[in-house]
C-alpha cells in the first residue's frame, strides 16, 4: 500500500513521535469548527520550517494533497482534509520567535496563539490588532490562512493589514519570505495576496506583524433600539457623521433574549436591537468621538444609552457580545452560522429579508454581528434529528448568502470560502474572474497539491457545482456551526 | 495599421491615438499611443498587441516610469487618462469605485465634498493616476500611521494581456471570497495586467490639522526625539526625520528636525500638542510650527524626475544611521518612522554605492529600491528581492506569457 | 489513499445501556475549540487527540455506531483528568464531566470493551476505598512506614538507596504522622441559633489529613453550627463514577443520602471538592432509580462545600493576624465543577497579614484528579510540572487548596523539586486566624 511507504517517508523524515497514521488518531483531524468531514491519510506535526519542506517533498513524491492546519477553528471547512493526503499541524510551531518593541514588530511561528501573541504584546504597550472571536484559541498561521479579521476590524482592518510578510514553504518544497520586516517591499504584493489564500499556495512557516500601541482611553457604549432598522440606521448616521467607531456591533432581539437569560449582562429583553460601540484614542478625542456617536443614536432613535464606567463593566458589555455564539449552541441543538456581507447602507433592507426567509422556512434565526462592516452573521438554529431540516438549513442559507450578494454584497467576509461556500463562487464571479485565480494557482505551482477543492469552485476529483455541493454537505450530518 | 499579419485598425480607433513621441519612456518613443476611452477598448488593444508580438507599456500621469529595470521593448503608450470617471461613489458606505485614468487630485475633490478622502500621499503629488498610485504603491509620510492604499483597496477590475477583463474583491468594506488579486496587481507596475477600475474603503477627513518641526543638533538626537513622540501613542499622520539638506530645501535652518503632523479634532489636537510640549521641552525644547507647504515639499522632492531617488525598507531603530549614510554620498535624506522608509535624492550615486547600501539594509532584514534614476544604473540594480524573482516570473508567465505588458520591468525574463 | 472519509456503515452504537451518554449533551458541542487551550492535556500535547473536542467527537462518534470503542481510542478517553477546565470554557454549555462519566460507565458495563486495567481500577476503589476497614489497614502500614522513621530516612540521607522508579511512587505517599480523624456523632455544640450541619468526613481524607478536619470543625462552632458526622456515612463515591463504575457510586450515594437525611441537618458540609462535587450530582446520578431520584435531588440540593458555606455566613468576626503570602489552586471540582472561585478568595481577602498572589492559571489542574496520578502517571506529572512553575512564578510560600487529592499533589511536587512550601486547605488558614484572633483578644 502506497499509505505504507507515506508514512514511513514522513516517519523518518520527521520523527516517529511527530506522526500519526492509525486510523483512531487520524479521527481527529477530520474536523474544524464546521459540518464538513474527511480523514486524512496522516498528520504531521512538524517543529521548523525544515519539517514542513520535508513534508511537502515527500507529499509530492507519493502524489499526496497537503493540508495545512492550526487550532482547526475554522468556519468554513478550510481545514478538511477531503481528498485526504498529509495534514500539517502547525501546533508544534508556537514561538514567538522575536518581538522587537522599538521598531514595534513581532516574528511569529504560525502556530502561536493569537491571544498569547497579544498579552506578550500589552506589557510593551502594544497590540496585535486582529482579534477575531476565537481568538483565545485560533492560531496567528490560521489567521493569515482566512485573513481573519474580528470586532474590531471597522478601524483597524483585517489581518492582512498588520502582515509584513511571511516566510512560506511552496509546493516544491522551497522556502522562502514573501513580503519582509518592512512595509512597502517593491514588486507585486505577494504578502498581501497570500494572506486570505486559505493554505492553497503554500504553508506559512513564520510570520512578521506590525504592532501597534494601545489607545490611551477606550470607550465601550451600549444603545438600546426598538427595532433592528432603527440600530441600522444609527449605524449610518454614526459613521457619515464622520466617526469610525473602532467596533459596532449589533444583536437583534432573538439573540437578546438567548444571550440575557443565560448570561446576565443587562440586554433589555423588550429591545427590538442593541448596538456595542466603542470609541479609542486620546481622551478628548474619545469624548468628542462618543458625544458625536451618542448624538447619531439618539437621532436614530435610540432609547436608551449605557456607558461603561470601568474596566470590569466594559468587559461585562463585551462578554454578552463574545459569549452570544455559543449561548445558540446551548439554547439549540444545532445552529448553522453564516457570514455575508452587505454595504452598511443596505443593512436595514437587508436584515428583514433574511428574517423573512428565516421564517419562511420556518426557523429561528438569531443575528449577532459587526454592523459597522456590513458583515452579517445570521445564525440559524435546527435541530439535525428533525426529518430532513438540515436540508432545509443549508437551503436557506443558500438565498441568504443570494440576497447578500444582489445587494452588492459578497458571500463571506472573514470565515472564507473554504469548502462550505465554492460553490457559490459562481454567484460573484465570472469564469474570466476564476480562470484569472487559477493562474494565481498555477503561478505559485501549487496546482492542487495544497488544500485542494478549497476556494475555487473546480478541481480534479472535487465535485463541482452547487448540487453536488449540497449532496456532500448532506452525506456528513454532523455538528453544525 | 497593421504590424506582421495582425490588423490593429480595429484596436486602435482613430479618435483614441496620441501622437507618439508624447510618450518617450528612457528616451525611446513608442510606434503608437493609444489612449482608450472604455475598458472594452483596453481589454481589445491587449489582446491584438498579444496576438501581434507587441510590448504595451500602462501609463497614467507619467509619474514614476522610472520604477523597475529599464524595459526590453516598447511599441504601444497605452494612456490611461481616458478613463477617469468616478464609478460608484456611496458616501454612507464609505467606499468608492473609480476608474485607473482618475487623478487623485480630482478624486480628492470630490470625496472631500463629502467629508472623506484616500488617505494616499505618494511621492509625486496628487496628479498620480489611481492606476499609477496602486501599480507603483509607493508609500508617502501618512504611511503607517494611516492606512495604505493597498490597504484600502477593496476591488478591482484589470485587463489581462489576453484581452480578458477580470474583477477580484468587491465594493465591501470586508470580503474574503475568492484570491486578493487586486493586492497582486499592487506593486506589480502594469506587468501582470492593467488596472482599469477600483475600489477603495475610505476614511474621514481629519477635522484639523496641525504641523510642527522640532530642531536637533543631529540626526541621530532627531531621531531619538521621534521614537519619544512616536511612543507618545498621538493622533498622529505623519512623523519624519529629516536630514539638514533636505531640511534646508523645506525653508527650515540648516539641521536636523523632526516633522510631525496631528490630525484629529480642533480639542483632541490642543491636547495633543500640549503632550508634543511635554516630550520636546524634555529632550531640549525647539517646538517650532512647520513651515507652510513643507510636506509638499517633500512629496515634490522624492518624485524628483532628476538625480537618483532611492527608497530604503529600515526598521525605526536604524533610520539615523541610514540617513547619515546617505549624507556620507552627499544626499539628501529623510525618513518616515512608521513607515520605516528612508528616501535619498541625490544628484547621482554609482552602482558600487548603492549595491553597498542595499547589503547593508538588507543584513537588517530590509530592502532597497531606485525609484528614480538613470536606465544604466536601474539596469543593473535588481528592482525585486531575490527572493521573490522566480516566483514573480512564474506568475508573469501566467498572467502574461508572451510578455506583452512592460517586458523586462523585472529583469525576470520569459 | 483514501478519498476523504471511509464510507460510513451504520452499526448500532457502541454505548449502551442507561448510562449511554445522551444525543442531546453532545449535540450542543459546536466544534469551536475554545475548550482546546483550557485543557492541560491539550497543553501538554499540542495535539487534537487529547483535547475535549476531540473527546466528544469520539464518544459521538462511538455513540452513533461509526467508531468502535477500541482499546486505542478508550486508552485517549482515559487520558483525560476529568478536571472540567473545558466545561468553564465552553460557550455552549456542553456537560462534558457527565459526558465522560457516562461514556465510562457505559465502556464498564459491557464486559466485551471493558479494558483490563479500568477493570482492575474498579476493583480496588471498591474493594479498599469503599471498605474503611481495609483502607485502614492499608493505611496503617504507611504510618507505621512514616514513624518508624524510614521515610524521614529514605527523602533524606539515604535518598539516593532507592532506583528511580521506587523513588517516585515514594514520593507520591503522604507523611502520615498525624492521628487519624475517626470521630462520629456530635462533633460541636450549637451556640445561639446557628444551623445544624452534617460534615462528610469522607475516605481517605480523615486518614491522611485530619487536621482539615479537625479545623473544619473548629472554624463551624465558631460560627455557632452544631457539627454532626453521621456514623454510617460512607466514600461520597467520587472515584468510583469518575472510574466508570456506576454501579458502585449508586450504592454508596445511596448509602449516604440514608445517613445524613437520618441526621435531619440543614446542610451537608464537606471540605472535599471532588467529594461535594459528586455528591451535588447525586441527583442525576439517581435518575433513573424510581425510589431514589427526588430523595437524591434533594440531598443534592443540601450540599455545601465549606468554603461555600462559610462565606455566605458572617464569618469575619474574630479574625487574627496570619502574616503570610500564600497562592490559591482552585480545586477544579470546587471552580470548574460547582462554580465556586469567589468564595475562597474572599476568605483569604478577609484574613489580616495574608497576602494572595495569584497564579497566571490558578484554575488550571494540578494533575492529581484522584487516581490519575498514579494510572497516568507521565502526563499526571508533566501537569503538575507546569502547575509547579506557575506557583514559582507567584514567590508565594504557601499554596491553599480545597481538596485533599490536590494538596497530596502539590506536596509531592513540592518534595521532588526539593522545594520547601506549605500546602493547606484554605479552612485551615483561616481555623489558624481564628486562633489568632482569639490569642489577640486576650493580649
Amino acid at each position: 500500500m502506497t499509505n505504507e511507504a507515506l508514512i514511513r517517508d514522513l516517519r523518518d523524515a520527521l520523527g516517529d513521535a511527530h506522526v500519526l497514521h492509525l486510523p483512531e488518531d487520524l479521527i481527529a483531524y477530520e474536523y474544524d469548527a464546521t459540518i464538513e468531514r474527511a480523514r486524512p491519510d496522516a498528520v504531521v506535526f512538524p517543529g521548523s520550517t525544515a519539517d514542513v519542506s520535508a513534508a511537502v517533498r515527500i507529499a509530492n513524491e507519493h502524489d499526496v494533497p497537503v493540508v495545512p492546519r492550526g487550532s482547526g477553528t475554522g468556519l468554513a471547512g478550510g481545514a478538511v482534509p477531503v481528498l485526504g493526503g498529509v495534514v500539517v499541524a502547525m501546533t508544534r510551531m508556537r514561538r514567538i520567535v522575536e518581538l522587537n518593541a522599538a521598531n514595534r514588530i513581532a516574528v511569529v511561528e504560525p502556530g502561536v496563539i493569537n491571544l498569547d501573541l497579544q498579552a506578550a504584546c500589552e506589557p510593551h504597550g502594544l497590540r496585535y490588532a486582529p482579534d477575531p472571536s476565537s481568538q483565545r484559541i485560533c492560531t496567528i498561521g490560521g489567521n493569515v490562512g482566512t485573513n481573519a479579521g474580528g470586532p474590531h476590524t471597522l478601524a483597524h482592518g483585517s489581518t492582512v493589514n498588520h502582515v509584513l510578510g511571511v516566510e512560506v514553504v511552496l509546493a516544491d518544497g522551497t522556502a522562502t519570505w514573501l513580503g519582509g520586516r518592512q512595509a512597502d517591499v517593491p514588486g507585486p504584493d505577494l504578502r498581501g495576496v497570500f494572506c486570505g489564500s486559505e493554505g492553497t499556495l503554500g504553508i506559512v512557516t513564520q510570520i512578521c506583524v506590525a504592532l501597534t500601541p494601545l489607545p490611551h482611553e477606550v470607550r465601550t457604549m451600549l444603545a438600546i433600539f426598538d427595532s433592528v432598522e432603527a440600530a441600522s440606521e444609527a449605524v449610518s448616521a454614526i459613521i457619515s457623521g464622520g466617526v469610525v467607531p473602532v467596533a459596532v456591533e449589533m444583536l437583534d432581539q432573538e439573540i437578546i433574549r438567548i444571550v440575557e437569560p443565560q448570561m446576565h449582562v443587562g440586554y433589555p429583553l423588550d429591545a427590538g436591537a442593541v448596538l456595542l460601540l466603542e470609541v479609542e484614542g486620546l481622551p478628548e478625542a474619545v469624548a468628542a468621538d462618543a458625544a458625536s456617536v451618542v448624538a447619531a443614536c439618539e437621532e436614530a432613535g435610540a432609547r436608551e444609552l449605557r456607558v461603561a464606567e470601568s474596566a470590569e463593566e466594559r468587559e461585562g458589555l463585551w462578554e454578552g457580545r463574545k459569549g452570544g455564539i455559543g449561548a445558540i449552541g446551548a439554547s439549540s441543538p444545532n445552529f448553522y452560522i453564516l457570514d455575508g456581507v452587505v454595504p452598511r447602507t443596505r443593512l436595514p433592507e437587508v436584515m428583514s429579508q433574511v428574517n423573512a426567509l428565516a421564517d419562511e422556512y420556518g426557523f429561528r434565526c438569531a443575528n449577532i454581528f459587526h454592523a459597522g462592516d456590513g458583515n452579517l452573521h445570521p445564525n440559524i438554529m435546527f435541530n439535525e434529528l428533525d426529518e430532513g431540516a438540515t436540508e432545509r438549513v443549508l437551503e436557506l442559507g443558500g438565498e441568504i448568502m443570494r440576497v447578500c450578494v444582489e445587494a452588492g454584497g459578497s458571500i463571506t467576509g472573514e470565515h472564507g470560502i473554504g469548502l462550505e461556500k465554492r460553490s457559490y463562487m459562481e454567484w460573484i464571479f465570472s469564469d474570466a474572474d476564476l480562470d484569472s485565480m487559477e493562474r494565481l494557482r498555477l503561478g505559485f505551482g501549487a496546482g492542487e497539491r495544497f488544500n485542494p477543492c478549497k476556494v475555487l469552485p473546480t478541481g480534479h476529483g472535487c465535485a463541482s457545482g452547487h448540487a453536488a455541493e449540497m449532496r456532500g454537505h448532506l452525506a456528513t450530518p454532523g455538528v453544525y456551526i | 495599421m497593421t504590424s506582421g499579419t495582425v490588423d490593429l485598425s480595429e484596436a486602435l480607433p482613430a479618435d483614441g491615438r496620441r501622437a507618439a513621441p508624447d510618450y518617450p519612456i528612457d528616451g525611446a518613443a513608442p510606434q503608437i499611443a493609444q489612449q482608450p476611452r472604455t475598458r472594452e477598448e483596453i481589454a481589445n488593444l491587449l489582446a491584438s498587441a498579444t496576438e501581434a508580438g507587441l510590448a504595451v507599456v500602462p501609463q497614467g500621469n507619467r509619474t514614476a516610469l522610472d520604477l523597475g529595470r529599464p524595459i526590453d521593448r516598447y511599441d504601444v503608450a497605452l494612456d490611461m487618462r481616458g478613463l477617469d470617471g468616478i464609478v460608484d461613489y456611496e458616501p454612507a458606505d464609505m467606499t468608492v469605485q473609480v476608474e485607473a485614468g482618475m487623478t487623485l487630485r480630482a478624486l480628492r475633490a470630490h470625496l472631500a465634498e463629502h467629508g472623506q478622502y484616500l488617505p494616499a500621499d505618494p511621492p509625486p503629488g496628487d496628479d498620480v493616476t489611481i492606476g499609477g498610485l496602486l501599480a507603483t504603491a509607493r508609500p508617502g509620510a501618512w504611511r503607517g500611521h494611516m492606512p495604505a492604499a493597498r490597504d484600502l483597496v477593496i476591488g478591482m477590475e484589470v485587463a489581462l494581456a489576453d484581452g480578458s477583463l477580470v474583477r477580484s474583491g468587491g465594493r465591501v468594506v470586508k470580503n474574503v471570497s475568492g484570491y486578493d488579486l487586486h493586492r497582486l496587481h499592487t506593486g506589480a507596475l502594469g506587468t501582470l495586467g492593467v488596472i482599469v477600475e477600483a475600489s477603495f474603503k475610505l476614511v474621514p477627513l481629519p477635522p484639523a490639522t496641525r504641523s510642527f518641526a522640532v530642531r536637533r543638533p543631529s540626526v541621530r538626537d532627531a531621531a531619538r526625539l521621534a521614537i519619544e513622540l512616536r511612543d507618545a501613542a498621538l493622533p498622529t499622520r505623519a512623523l519624519s526625520v529629516v536630514a539638514p539638506e533636505a531640511a534646508a530645501r523645506l525653508g527650515l535652518p540648516d539641521d536636523a528636525h523632526v516633522l510631525l503632523e496631528l490630525a484629529g479634532y480642533e480639542s483632541a489636537l490642543e491636547a495633543a500638542t500640549s503632550r508634543v510640549r511635554d516630550v520636546t521641552e524634555h529632550s531640549g525644547g525647539g517646538l517650532d510650527d512647520a513651515p507652510p507647504g513643507a510636506w509638499d515639499l517633500l512629496r515634490d522632492l522624492a518624485g524628483s524626475p532628476d538625480g537618483v531617488v532611492l527608497r530604503l525598507g529600515v526598521p525605526a531603530t536604524r533610520i539615523a544611521a541610514t540617513i547619515e549614510a546617505a549624507r556620507g554620498l552627499r544626499g539628501t535624506a529623510w525618513g518616515h518612522l512608521a513607515a520605516g522608509s528612508v528616501v535619498i535624492h541625490a544628484p547621482a550615486i554609482d552602482v558600487t554605492s548603492v549595491r553597498v547600501l542595499r547589503r547593508n539594509v538588507e543584513a537588517e532584514g530590509g530592502f532597497l529600491v531606485v525609484e528614480s534614476g538613470p536606465p544604466a544604473l536601474r539596469a543593473v540594480i535588481d528592482p525585486l528581492g531575490t527572493a521573490t524573482r522566480d516566483l514573480v516570473g512564474a506568475l508573469k508567465r501566467q498572467f502574461d506569457p508572451t510578455g506583452t505588458l512592460s517586458p523586462g520591468r523585472w529583469e525576470v525574463g520569459l | 489513499m483514501s478519498a476523504g472519509a471511509p464510507p460510513e456503515v451504520p452499526r448500532a452504537s457502541g454505548f449502551q445501556g442507561p448510562d449511554a451518554p445522551a444525543l442531546s449533551d453532545l449535540q450542543n458541542c459546536i466544534h469551536c475549540g475554545f475548550c482546546l487551550p483550557a485543557c492541560p492535556t491539550y497543553i501538554a500535547t499540542g495535539q487534537e487527540l487529547e483535547s475535549p473536542r476531540r473527546r466528544l467527537h469520539l464518544i459521538r462518534g462511538v455513540v452513533e455506531g461509526k467508531v468502535e470503542p477500541t482499546p486505542r481510542l478508550l486508552s485517549h478517553l482515559d487520558l483525560c483528568l476529568q478536571c472540567r477546565a473545558c466545561e468553564t470554557a465552553c460557550p455552549s454549555s456542553v456537560p462534558y464531566g457527565r459526558i465522560m462519566e457516562d461514556a465510562r460507565a457505559s465502556v464498564m458495563a459491557d464486559s466485551s470493551t471493558r479494558p483490563r486495567e479500568w477493570a482492575t481500577r474498579a476493583r480496588v476503589l471498591r474493594q479498599v476505598v469503599a471498605r474503611p476497614r481495609v483502607l485502614r489497614a492499608a493505611l496503617w502500614f504507611g504510618r507505621v512506614y512514616t514513624r518508624s522513621g524510614v521515610q524521614r530516612l529514605l527523602r533524606g540521607p539515604l535518598r539516593r538507596l532507592l532506583p528511580e522508579p521506587l523513588a517516585n511512587l515514594e514520593a507520591q505517599a503522604p507523611t502520615l504522622n498525624r492521628t487519624p480523624f475517626r470521630r462520629s456523632g456530635q462533633l460541636a455544640e450549637r451556640r445561639g441559633d446557628g444551623p445544624r450541619v452534617a460534615l462528610l468526613t469522607g475516605c481517605v481524607h480523615g486518614e491522611l489529613y485530619p487536621q482539615t478536619h479537625e479545623a473544619t470543625v473548629r472554624v463551624l462552632a465558631h460560627l455557632g453550627c452544631e457539627v454532626v458526622a453521621p456514623p454510617k456515612q460512607a466514600c461520597c463515591g467520587a472515584l468510583h463514577a469518575h472510574a466508570g463504575d456506576a454501579d458502585a457510586a449508586r450504592r454508596l450515594a445511596r448509602r449516604n443520602i440514608e445517613a445524613f437525611e437520618d441526621a435531619e441537618v440543614d446542610a451537608v458540609i464537606v471540605n472535599a471538592a471532588g467529594c461535594g462535587a459528586a455528591m451535588k450530582e447525586y441527583g442525576r446520578l439517581l435518575r433513573n432509580d424510581e425510589q431514589w431520584a427526588e430523595r437524591a435531588e434533594r440531598f443534592s440540593a443540601s450540599v455545601r462545600d465549606v468554603l461555600e458555606f462559610v462565606a455566605s455566613r458572617d464569618f469575619q468576626r474574630g479574625l487574627g493576624h496570619v502574616e503570610t503570602d500564600v497562592t490559591l489552586q482552585d480545586a477544579c471540582h470546587l471552580a470548574h465543577a460547582q462554580g465556586i472561585r469567589k468564595a475562597p478568595r474572599a476568605i483569604l481577602a478577609a484574613i489580616p497579614g495574608v497576602d494572595l498572589r495569584e497564579q497566571a492559571t490558578p484554575d488550571r489542574c494540578c494533575g492529581a484528579a484522584g487516581l490519575y496520578s498514579t494510572v497516568q502517571a507521565a502526563m499526571s506529572r508533566e501537569v503538575l510540572d507546569a502547575k509547579l512553575a506557575d506557583i514559582a512564578t507567584t514567590g508565594a510560600s504557601t499554596v491553599v487548596t480545597s481538596n485533599p487529592g490536590c494538596t497530596m499533589q502539590i506536596e509531592t511536587g513540592l518534595r521532588r523539586a526539593r522545594r520547601r512550601g506549605e500546602v493547606l486547605h484554605v479552612i485551615e488558614l483561616l481555623d489558624r486566624s481564628y486562633a489568632a484572633g482569639f490569642e489577640e483578644s486576650r493580649a
